[in-house]
């Protein structure tokens, strides 16, 4: 409870920081920040699915390439509006998640990483190789601007504040549903389902909508991405984007507020900092985020909370 | 289409016997430490791509450069666990955090292989020529023997080595109650080693005799991560023999269904048959070795 009235001054910091980053005038900046918003809005997804609900999922991955596809192919193909598309895919892989949730969220621990991995690694070659709906290898190019009430978002920067937006307001949301009765019982599945349910929390319709919840934040994330390149791919949505996103969790905190935004921004600038080192990217990310489970084993965000309370002289 | 039948059969067995050899690997682990590794089949990788490195062009007689390799890795298998495994055992780490550790090696190992080796698909010859032997209806690469050889040893082995000696039992014992066994005298620590020194080396033994058969690369690992599991949970986690079933089982399941259904998807059907595993029937075909009542992460 404490934790949820200190978080209005951070928030309008973070937005604060947001909002002036354009000023730099650096197209870089904001093309990498860009970026990072975009895996933060999967992130923090991810970390209510995790981090409070205990669920892994290596295949969020296959969520962020169902809503790429879904604004590609309804913006080109079928000339919806980029809005009704963004939404149409969020709803449609929701639609999928919920489908999967419900048998695939009984597995646990390992056997859920397994089968959460191979759901991922189905999606992916599915979507290099139905050619008549996705393109194939080709992909899908020619993804209009994004657009809504006139305004069209033609520049990486204004995308930029689109993404940001969308980051914050998904922010926001998980704190909401963190400190909902919701998220409490969330934890509760997270820490011991079967005495979760001996409680009264209906574990099943939870892990399900909170697996649906996370699925949609990947694939607003994956429509926005295909915006933000003009372009759909499978191959861009492989694991390699699964390693970077569990390297952001891991190393911002896995089960804190901050962590997927802390995690996410400058493991972001790392990747795309390397220039001509690209091919070391996966070697970096796998490394950083083995070290952070040894040395920091509750990430940035939770070593920090840790530390200021052993200053506090609490417990 | 039917004519081919016997051919899909043999040659489903012998990619079978591959993952079957694997899905011992994720066994042996397993039984010592109810881990599971995701970097399974970064072992097998590693057996071919080191033998590759060290056979050079015939620099090395063949033999020698897949004895290197197996040791190389078994050394590779005992640094993981060391580094990595053993600091997260020492602080009763949670479950999830021994998955995302081994996923993270399963990042950095190809990965470092695709730099400090090659990036290239490569092989080496066959380890008795490639003639092939007719056996009834079919023709078979010598090979393929190679492979079916090895794994029958290893299984017959290994599963003497679970029920026989005393290390087996400890082992296992480790697995039931971590707690109780060091209690027992067993030294946990010293037997986890021992765990993934066996499955790197076990990992490294099916890639060598595989490679002939395919070509490997540094990416091959997570297909093998992934069947090798899905073997392994056919033929109930940890039991030895079930391991092998599993893997004759996936095998021929993958051969048929690229004949008859389509080899479009690829990798995609096998996976969706893991899938599949996983939601109907997770405890498998076959009783697990060690019986555990509740996974927790």
């Amino acid at each position: 409870m404490r934790a949820g009235r200190g978080t209005a001054l951070p928030l309008a910091g973070l937005a604060v920081g947001v909002a002036a980053l354009p000023l730099l005038g650096s197209v870089f900046a904001d093309t990498v920040m860009a970026l990072a918003g975009l895996f933060a809005i999967v992130a923090v997804g991810l970390n209510l699915l995790f981090g409070y609900a205990g669920k892994i999922s290596f295949g969020h991955n296959a969520f962020m390439a169902m809503g790429a596809y879904a604004s590609g192919i309804l913006t080109t193909g079928a000339g919806l509006p980029p809005l009704g598309a963004l939404v149409a895919g969020a709803a449609g892989t929701g639609a999928v998640a919920f489908l999967l949730g419900a048998p695939i969220l009984r597995l646990r621990g390992h056997y859920l990483a397994m089968a959460t991995l191979a759901l991922g690694e189905i999606t992916i070659i599915v979507s290099t190789r139905w050619t008549e709906v996705t393109g194939g290898l080709t992909g899908i190019p020619g993804v209009p601007d994004f657009r809504v009430l006139g305004v069209a978002f033609d520049t990486k920067t204004k995308l930029y504040y689109l993404i940001w937006a969308v980051a914050l307001g998904g922010l926001c949301l998980s704190f909401r549903v963190i400190d909902s009765r919701f998220g409490r019982a969330l934890r509760a599945l997270g820490a011991h389902e079967a005495a979760a349910e001996a409680l009264g929390v209906p574990v099943v319709r939870y892990r399900v909508q909170v697996f649906v919840l996370s699925a949609v934040y990947a694939a607003v994330a994956g429509g926005l991405y295909a915006h933000f390149l003009n372009y759909v791919n499978g191959t861009f949505f492989d694991l390699p984007v699964m390693v970077e996103l569990m390297a952001m969790l891991v190393v911002g905190g896995i089960g804190t507020r901050w962590g997927p935004i802390v995690g996410a921004v400058p493991l972001m600038w790392v990747s795309q900092s390397l220039g001509r080192y690209a091919d070391y990217s996966l070697l970096i990310f796998g490394a950083l985020y083995g070290v952070a489970l040894l040395f920091l084993p509750r990430g940035l965000c939770g070593e920090l909370v840790a530390w200021a309370a052993g200053r506090r002289g609490g417990s | 289409m039917l004519s081919l039948l016997p051919l899909l059969v043999v040659n489903g067995v012998v990619f079978g016997a591959i993952y079957g050899l694997n899905a011992v690997g994720f066994s042996v682990m397993y039984n010592a430490t109810n881990i599971i590794n995701f970097a399974q089949g970064e072992f097998l990788m590693l057996g071919g791509m080191l033998t590759l490195l060290f056979y050079g062009d015939g620099r090395v007689p063949l033999p020698v450069a897949a004895a290197g390799a197996v040791l190389a890795t078994t050394l590779i298998g005992l640094l993981i666990e060391r580094a990595a495994i053993r600091p997260l055992w020492r602080r009763r780490a949670k479950d999830w955090t021994y998955i995302f550790m081994l996923f993270a090696v399963a990042t950095v190992v190809p990965n470092a292989v695709m730099l400090a080796i090659s990036r290239d698909a490569a092989t080496f010859p066959a380890f008795s020529g490639t003639r092939p032997l007719a056996l009834g209806p079919v023709t078979v690469a010598p090979q393929a023997f190679w492979v079916l050889g090895l794994t029958a040893v290893v299984a017959l082995g290994l599963y003497g080595f679970f029920t026989h000696t005393l290390t087996g039992k400890a082992m296992k014992a480790i697995a039931v109650n971590r707690r109780a066994a060091a209690w027992m005298g067993i030294p946990v620590e010293r037997m986890v080693a021992l765990s993934f020194a066996l499955s790197a080396g076990l990992g490294a033994l099916a890639g060598v005799v595989v490679t002939p058969l395919i070509t490997t690369q540094f990416n091959i690992g997570l297909p093998f991560t992934l069947k090798g599991f899905a073997a392994a949970v056919i033929g109930g986690l940890g039991n030895i023999g079930g391991a092998i079933v599993g893997g004759l089982i996936l095998g021929v399941l993958e051969a048929l269904s690229s004949a008859f259904v389509s080899s479009m998807y690829g990798d995609a059907v096998t996976y969706g048959i893991l899938l599949v595993i996983l939601l109907v029937r997770p405890s498998g075909l076959f009783r697990p070795l060690v019986e555990l009542t509740e996974e927790e992460i």
